[in-house]
């Protein structure tokens, strides 16, 4: 009874939301590994394509910590 | 004749510093003389005190100083990997800090020691945790002496010396955190947290457009020009990884940032103090991209009252470009308004400082002293042995700093890597799964290998006589892979945690 009690791993994403937010977080910060494929001086308004690539990507992961704060983690 | 500047911005600091003392002996007068209120404020820290100290003792020297330097040598690939750790770090702060804080307050734990010698049921553990803590410390005591060295040195135009620059500013950390105990650097991480973030930002702003009227596009125009290698990721992406895991995880695994979790009042607290934390971080980093990508420009280029190689000249000074952003705000913002930037640089690495001290001293007394040397010590014996460790590391870091050991972004990195080594431990015991990974021979080996291995691998200790040697970030990754292993395997031939103690854990952590 108690050895199947220990099954926490099972209730880390016991809500689809739960896993939903982790899937998202993995694939932003996967994301952060594309710089390389975009990686070069080209300007786009005034700044570097890998740098406003990475702002676009600080802050979908802002918004993701927010959500995730105000609907899913307890 | 007026005031001369470097008076005007001595002053300041130096008002900065009594307001720093006079809030440790605000708090010190509420203290209740027990170890517990000493240092976790007796489990009732809120929101403001949790996010503002966590976000301000994550925030050294490292974010006001070194952050700019790195910007300036290596450009943006800082922001790409900062931006990722920093956010990293707040989300690992609320998956980790929320199940600290139920165990912490379920079991009265006040060090990190507590927790894993708890679990694993082992007095080795506590021992080998709290010394190998306390050890790679003396790293990022070291990077906020520099800090402080670096600053008062150049706000009072190299009257006070580096050396005597940062004995004092180190004095004036230990003195507040020595009265008020870890309560008063709660407090004044609250007022520093503002004061730097402020800071920060004005800084950023008043330098970049003093150059560049024309704002960011201007600077990252000019950078275009002159060196555009500077405009992409330069950083390898083991690098990347390396650093992106060893300034979250890592550094949160520290004990002075490992603590804060303990002395919060709730869940709730620990929540909305991670959201705030990851604004906080990373928008840090805007500013410093701002002072750093201006001074790379004005490096080549040079300007008014600006040698071209003003750099190179700060490194044969201070051992390291560290002093850019120091050196850029007193030269280049009334001298007003530079005293009171200059405080908040102070203010960044004090604010981690006074928790280093703090937690440092906690450790050696609680786990050490108290379990072994003095069990029948009383609680004001405790307190009184717990100042005296905290001046002595305080010299201790000074020591080092005083040999000028390089970048402060290399030196934080030994520390963060230290403190990753926890890891396996730590996932065990905040994960109580059905399937026992770790166990205490396996936590104890692991422990101890990864820790050697970044220490012989890292740059600046094993790389000087080595002749195979890697940035500290890379070497802790290799430690931590290392230890993964050593851990998992060693558990797998012994005998795991008792079921009860596995059982009492996941009913703790359940609902977390």
């Amino acid at each position: 009874m108690a050895e199947r009690k220990l099954e926490i791993e099972y209730k880390l994403f016991k809500k689809k939301s739960h896993l939903a937010a982790f899937i998202i977080g993995i694939i932003l910060y996967g994301l952060v590994y594309l710089t390389y494929a975009i990686n070069r001086p080209t300007m786009i308004g005034g700044l570097s394509l890998p740098f406003l690539y990475s702002l676009v990507l600080w802050a979908a992961i802002i918004v993701l910590v927010i959500v995730s704060a105000a609907r899913i983690w307890r | 004749m007026g005031v001369p500047t470097w008076t005007i911005v001595t002053i300041i600091i130096i008002v900065y510093c009594v307001l720093c003392i006079g809030i440790g002996y605000i708090a010190g007068r509420r203290f209740r003389k027990t170890i517990e209120d000493f240092f976790v404020l007796s489990r009732t820290a809120g929101f403001i005190v949790v996010f503002l100290s966590i976000a301000s003792t994550y925030h050294s020297a490292f974010a006001f100083l070194t952050s700019v330097a790195v910007f300036a040598s290596a450009g943006i690939s800082f922001w790409i990997a900062a931006m990722a750790w920093t956010t990293l770090a707040a989300i690992w702060g609320y998956f980790y800090g929320k199940r600290a804080f139920l165990l912490g307050k379920a079991k009265g734990f006040i060090t990190p020691a507590d927790m894993l010698a708890d679990y694993y049921q082992s007095e080795a553990l506590r021992v080998i945790t709290a010394i190998i803590q306390a050890v790679f410390i003396i790293a990022y005591i070291t990077v906020q002496a520099i800090g402080l060295g670096i600053i008062l040195s150049i706000a009072s135009a190299g009257h006070i010396p580096y050396t005597w620059a940062s004995l004092a500013l180190m004095l004036v950390a230990a003195i507040y955190v020595v009265i008020g105990g870890l309560r008063a650097a709660y407090w004044t991480d609250v007022m520093q947290g503002i004061w730097m973030y402020i800071g920060v930002w004005v800084a950023g702003i008043l330098i970049a457009l003093r150059f560049f009227p024309g704002g960011v596009g201007q600077i990252f125009a000019e950078l275009h020009k002159i060196n555009p290698s500077m405009l992409v990721l330069r950083w390898s992406p083991d690098l990347l990884t390396s650093f992106m895991i060893v300034y979250s995880v890592g550094l949160m695994l520290l004990p002075h940032i490992w603590i804060k979790y303990y002395a919060s009042r709730d869940t709730w607290t620990i929540k909305w103090s991670s959201v705030g934390t990851a604004i906080y971080l990373s928008s840090y980093y805007i500013p410093a991209a701002l002072v750093g990508l201006a001074a790379a420009v004005l490096n080549v280029t040079g300007a008014p009252g600006l040698a071209p190689g003003f750099i190179k000249h700060l490194i044969s000074i201070y051992g390291s470009r560290d002093a850019v952003m120091a050196y850029m705000i007193y030269n280049f913002t009334p001298p007003i308004i530079a005293g009171f930037l200059l405080a908040g640089a102070a203010a960044a690495a004090m604010s981690t400082l006074d928790s280093f001290l703090g937690t440092t001293s906690l450790i050696l007394t609680r786990d050490l002293y108290q379990r072994y040397l003095r069990p029948k010590a009383s609680e004001k014996e405790l307190v009184i042995v717990g100042r005296l460790l905290l001046l002595a590391w305080a010299f201790i870091g000074w020591y080092f700093a005083i040999l000028k050991p390089g970048l402060i972004f290399n030196i934080t990195a030994i520390a963060c890597a230290g403190g990753l080594q926890f890891l396996p431990a730590i996932l065990q015991v905040i994960i109580p799964t059905k399937r026992n990974w770790v166990n205490r021979q396996g936590a104890i080996a692991g422990i101890i290998v990864g820790s050697i291995i970044t220490a012989v691998l890292a740059k600046q200790i094993g790389g000087r006589i080595l002749p195979i040697s890697f940035h500290p970030a890379e070497a802790g990754m290799i430690g931590l892979a290392v230890n993964f292993l050593i851990s998992f395997v060693i558990s797998a031939f012994t005998k795991p945690v008792p079921k009860e103690k596995r059982l009492e854990y996941y009913e703790l952590l359940k609902n977390a």
